[in-house]
């Protein structure tokens, strides 16, 4: 390609590169402040005997919120081990059901072996680990959400302590029509895949969503026209080939 | 409900809703929830209290007792047990060999911890978990709700059949092994070697099913002779 070309080709990578960035970016917003909105309910003294009845204050906002949001299955506070007095597992999560919307109910009995175990997810104990926000999925939440959703997480701080997540698990289906749409005006076939390698959502039947790249573009550059990486925390990379 | 009892995605003791509300929530007629309840209560897996703190509360043992499968067992043909398999054949092979192209780090290391949790299982009902969750955590990893419903559906029907008190410590160890290797393919991306070790796991458990079926049908022969 002539460096006129590539140029062009450049030029409307980066544009695709900030549509999907400023995308994935909305998504920290409601999350941020639900975050804050939980860390400004709990006192610091009473971090380790919280009651169910001392959060319930924030239910409503967070039904009022889900309402608001389609793309959006199902969101809510995730509380870390020594936080709730008397439970090493804790969710004040409500989901969008046909029926309406309803508070999850999972098995968190600690001495149950099918327990909900959400500690060692890479949600969880990844948004504890960097204390940011954390993209994970599409994956099938099984014992959870019960389908494919895509998890955001963000961490709850009250002072300097992580007392848990505020989460949010998006609708695979919208996210997936969300990032085509920004990247149709590309000037070939292009791809957004996880540090996994996973293909999230590409603009060409040349790879499907859930499949796994041979090798990640960031380790073999050489096969693509262009190829860069997503806003840090979603750990996504965009790629772009030659048309097959 | 059944599947979600057996699988621990409710917990024991927990209360169902009052039947109006339940049935309203599930979209059936009260009438057909009151039967489904009636049938889970006869299976075990739901009491009824009456009194003043009465309902419907789930009762799942970690311990079931083998009778309702050895029956099961003892009822079911060869011809249908061949069908579960044809069955398996096409979901669990399938599975194993979309999980060797796509599993992400974390089902990995859940699946092996799956074959891991087999081999150490001290009882029944905690085989019975295990290996039916090693199957379910194959199906997730392919990122395929459809295949995990599937697989879900086969555990229900056929794990408590094949973990039956006469099944030899020969025989456990090999399914221990068979899961080893469906994990290993998976662990190495190896989609070829995924697939055949699932389909040989299969075909392994359909000839353990079948004997312990003929086994069983042979008892009763001798008992009824007597």
């Amino acid at each position: 390609m002539t460096d006129v070309g590539m140029t062009a080709v450049n030029e409307a990578f980066g544009r695709a590169l900030d549509a999907v960035n400023a995308y994935l970016n909305h998504w920290l917003e409601p999350l941020g402040l639900l975050a804050d909105e939980v860390s400004a309910a709990i006192e610091p003294a009473s971090v380790g005997s919280l009651r169910d009845e001392d959060l319930a204050g924030l239910a409503e906002g967070m039904i009022r919120q889900l309402e608001a949001s389609p793309d959006v299955i199902g969101h809510g506070f995730v509380a870390a081990p020594d936080v709730m007095s008397g439970l090493e597992h804790y969710l004040l999560w409500f989901q969008r059901r046909t029926n309406g919307i309803r508070r999850l109910k999972l098995n968190l009995s600690a001495t149950d072996p099918d327990l909900y175990d959400y500690l060692d997810t890479d949600w969880f104990a990844g948004a504890r680990r960097r204390v940011g926000p954390v993209l994970y999925g599409p994956y099938v939440d099984y014992a959870g959400a019960d389908f494919l959703v895509l998890t955001i997480a963000v961490p709850v701080m009250v002072g300097e302590r992580f007392v848990g997540v505020a989460g949010a698990d998006l609708d695979p289906d919208a996210v997936e029509s969300a990032l085509v749409m920004r990247l149709r005006n590309l000037p070939g076939d292009a791809v957004i895949v996880t540090e996994d390698r996973s293909v999230v959502a590409s603009g060409s039947a040349r790879w499907m969503p859930g499949e796994r790249l041979a090798a990640h573009p960031s380790s073999e550059p050489d096969g693509w026209l262009a190829q860069a990486a997503l806003a840090p925390w979603s750990g996504w990379s965009l790629a772009l080939a030659a048309p097959a | 409900m059944t599947e979600a009892i057996h699988l621990g995605l409710l917990a024991d003791g927990e209360q169902l809703p009052p039947e109006t509300e339940f049935a309203h929530q599930l979209g059936v007629a009260t009438m057909t929830l009151r039967d489904s309840i009636s049938t889970l209560r006869d299976r075990g897996l739901v009491e009824t209290r009456r009194g003043r703190n009465g309902g419907t509360f789930i009762k799942r043992s970690l311990e079931p007792a083998p009778e309702p499968d050895l029956e099961r067992l003892a009822r079911i043909s060869v011809a249908a047990l061949r069908d579960l398999a044809d069955e398996q054949l096409a979901i669990t092979g399938l599975s194993a060999r979309l999980a060797a192209q796509r599993a992400a780090p974390q089902s990995v290391r859940r699946i092996l911890g799956m074959v891991d949790q087999i081999s150490t299982a001290a009882s029944r009902g905690a085989r019975i978990k295990a290996d039916s969750r090693f199957h379910i955590e194959v199906a997730i990893a392919t990122r395929s709700e459809r295949l995990v419903r599937r697989e879900v559906a086969l555990q229900a029907e056929t794990v408590g059949m094949l973990w039956l008190p006469h099944l030899e410590g020969a025989e456990a160890s090999e399914i221990v092994t068979e899961h080893h290797e469906i994990a290993e393919a998976i662990a190495a991306e190896e989609a070829e070697a995924a697939q055949h070790a699932a389909e040989r796991h299969v075909r392994a458990n359909l000839r353990r099913l079948t004997t312990a079926h003929l086994r069983l049908i042979e008892d009763d022969t001798l008992e009824e002779a007597r």
